[in-house]
């Protein structure tokens, strides 16, 4: 088999996506409500960071389900 | 324009992008054992990740930042780039062109050009490509560091040299591998860093009724109709009644056919993802996948271009919306065109959306998307560059015995001189005000004839390698004619055109760039045609597997219905008939 074969890249995608996401989630829930944080009126900062975590949750388990 | 500013989550979010890309860099690294590990992946990669590697290799500095500018500039008729100028052709290498490429066994395009023609053809398309990868290279690199500069107020020498030993750093390292895992990744961080700048854009203008009303006033004021920047057909039938300044036939003919065709079906930078697929299906099928998420693009990169010149903000002096006027970098004034108007930075459309839209964190992780993309354009180019100059040009004229170890380590020395052209590159590329125009320049010189060259070899067995040559050489030179002889209006003679003297004159510089495609098109197939037909052709025996009428056809039974290319193609040119009469 050939050297990329072995690889599956939803492994570093689930990864940087769940760091991404964490880090958004976590930095958007402790600075809820501070000015500036809602320039649209809407806590996009947390939910965006809940969305990306759940993308590399969802990437982490397809390579899992898939051997990776 | 005050600088916009950072906080410590931004930092953070740019700083584990970083480590990611360089992570898979150092993973992927023990797998490349040979040249063709290096070069071409092995030929091992599932279709999805060969797709949207081939996307978004394709993902530079014109895509984000040119299309966004367009976005404002143009309005949705920019969405002709992506549905007319993109899908079609993508269509077409995937059904009819990847049979020859991946079945050849061509390690490059210009490799193939040689196993069809003969090894002048070869070479004069490796070195012109070889020139053209590490200027769009440089273009990447240059709009990023004067995007950086401008936005954050970085120093524009350390972003694009920081930003050049990162792309170095994972190509270096992994090789194509590495730099298409690095694409799948890329993609995906400007896709989620995209849709919710485009979401908070489309809801604060009240969705595309509230934008179509605002951007009427902007067209009205313009001497446009109302619905000129949110209809991409109604207007097309005169060229002073749009802003891009075309009409129908100029656009269909050199966009929709000779710059698109010339471009996916023909450049080795986008080529060389589906080459890497693990088999003849999946190579099909890759610009098919591809074909998915561009027709959606101008959803994330357009929109937010017009978004911003209708919303309140803090243009500055002289601006509209969100885009501030050109400055003067010498005396800080805003510039001013031939009418005396002033000269909107349509480049930084996008960037200022994010500035506007995106509270801290957010923002970071926009920028990081920006950055993410020059770098995939960036590494695309390199890549590209190094398999073309190692196989085609070392390989081929200057070490015809190289064992594979030594091919190899040329292939990784050729990665640092890339780099370092593409930073030499990078700072002569500043004379344009849309990075876009100038691109469409390039590939108008060295992509449009060579589409004639493949259409006719692929297709045409009675095409000869001189026919192909002088075709080539002809189409070129005819481009270049064109464009010397040809002036859009505001312009003055010289980079822009009319160096020759200007006797034909157009509405706009892209107007002018489809024009030079379509003679140097024509010219090609003209000289082509004429030269083969004096000269002998090779026999059918050997043209089996390079040419249309004399290989069989790929056999997809074994597939499901939904993976076989034809149906995939069906479906993708129904959705994108479809996109283009929902915004006609």
């Amino acid at each position: 088999m050939s050297g990329a074969a072995m690889f599956d890249v939803r492994k570093p995608i689930g990864a940087l996506f769940t760091a991404l996401g964490t880090l958004l989630l976590g930095y958007g829930l402790l600075t809820l409500g501070a000015p500036g944080t809602t320039p649209t009126g809407i806590a996009i900062v947390p939910i965006w960071g809940g969305v990306m975590l759940a993308f590399g949750l969802l990437m982490l388990w397809l390579s899992r389900r898939h051997g990776g | 324009m005050p600088h916009v500013q950072l906080a410590a989550i931004d930092y953070a979010v740019m700083l584990v992008y970083f480590a990611m890309v360089l992570a898979v860099g150092l993973w992927v690294r023990r797998a490349v054992r040979t040249s063709d590990d290096f070069f071409l992946s092995g030929r091992s990669l599932p279709a999805w990740v060969s797709g949207l590697a081939f996307l978004s290799a394709n993902l530079g500095a014109q895509e984000v930042i040119g299309m966004g500018a367009s976005g404002a500039k143009y309005g949705i008729a920019t969405s002709h780039f992506y549905w007319v100028g993109a899908i079609p052709a993508m269509v077409f290498v995937g059904i009819f062109m990847m049979p020859f490429y991946y079945g050849s066994r061509a390690r490059s395009v210009p490799e193939y050009l040689k196993l069809r023609f003969d090894e002048k053809t070869r070479g004069f398309n490796a070195i012109s490509f070889a020139a053209m990868t590490v200027f769009s290279s440089g273009v990447s690199l240059y709009a990023m560091g004067k995007l950086l500069n401008l936005l954050l107020g970085w120093s524009f020498s350390a972003s694009v040299l920081a930003a050049a030993a990162i792309v170095l750093a994972y190509t270096f390292a992994g090789g194509l591998t590495s730099a298409i895992y690095n694409e799948v990744l890329q993609f995906f961080l400007i896709a989620l860093g995209f849709v919710p700048l485009a979401w908070l854009g489309m809801r604060d203008v009240g969705g595309w009724a509230g934008l179509e009303a605002r951007l009427a006033e902007h067209a009205t004021a313009s001497g446009y109709a109302a619905t000129a920047w949110t209809s991409s057909w109604q207007h097309m039938g005169d060229a002073a009644a749009n802003p891009l300044g075309v009409e129908w036939f100029g656009l269909v003919m050199g966009l929709g056919f000779v710059l698109s065709f010339g471009y996916w079906c023909t450049d080795f930078l986008v080529v060389q993802r589906a080459m890497a697929a693990d088999s003849m299906t999946a190579a099909r099928r890759t610009p098919l996948i591809a074909a998915f998420p561009k027709m959606l693009f101008p959803g994330l990169v357009i929109i937010p271009g017009m978004i911003a010149l209708v919303v309140q903000g803090s243009a500055g002096a002289g601006g509209v919306g969100l885009i501030p006027a050109k400055v003067d970098p010498a005396t800080g004034a805003a510039l001013l065109d031939a009418a005396g108007k002033v000269v909107l930075d349509y480049d930084l459309a996008t960037p200022m959306m994010l500035a506007h839209y995106f509270p801290a964190g957010m923002l970071g992780l926009g920028l990081t998307a920006l950055m993410a993309s020059f770098m995939s354009g960036m590494a695309g180019n390199v890549t590209a560059f190094n398999t073309v100059w190692t196989y085609d040009i070392y390989h081929a004229y200057l070490k015809r015995d190289a064992t594979d170890a030594h091919l190899l380590s040329v292939g990784r020395v050729t990665t640092v001189v890339g780099i370092l052209v593409s930073v030499a590159a990078a700072y002569l590329a500043a004379s344009f005000n849309n990075i876009m125009d100038f691109l469409q320049l390039v590939f108008a010189f060295v992509n449009a004839p060579l589409f004639a060259t493949f259409a006719l070899g692929m297709f045409w067995g009675r095409t000869t390698g001189h026919g192909a040559f002088w075709g080539l050489l002809s189409g070129t030179l005819g481009a270049a004619a064109h464009h010397g002889l040809s002036l859009a209006a505001g312009n003055v003679p010289g980079i822009k055109g009319g160096f020759l003297g200007p006797v034909l004159s157009y509405p706009s510089e892209m107007a002018q760039t489809f024009w030079t495609a379509i003679v140097a098109w024509v010219t090609c197939c003209a000289v082509t045609v004429l030269v083969s037909l004096v000269t002998r052709p090779r026999p059918a025996e050997e043209l089996r597997g390079l040419v249309y009428g004399f290989t069989a056809r790929p056999d997809d039974r074994a597939a499901h219905w939904y993976q076989r290319p034809a149906w995939l193609a069906v479906l993708v040119l129904g959705c994108t008939l479809a996109l283009n009469l929902v915004f006609r």
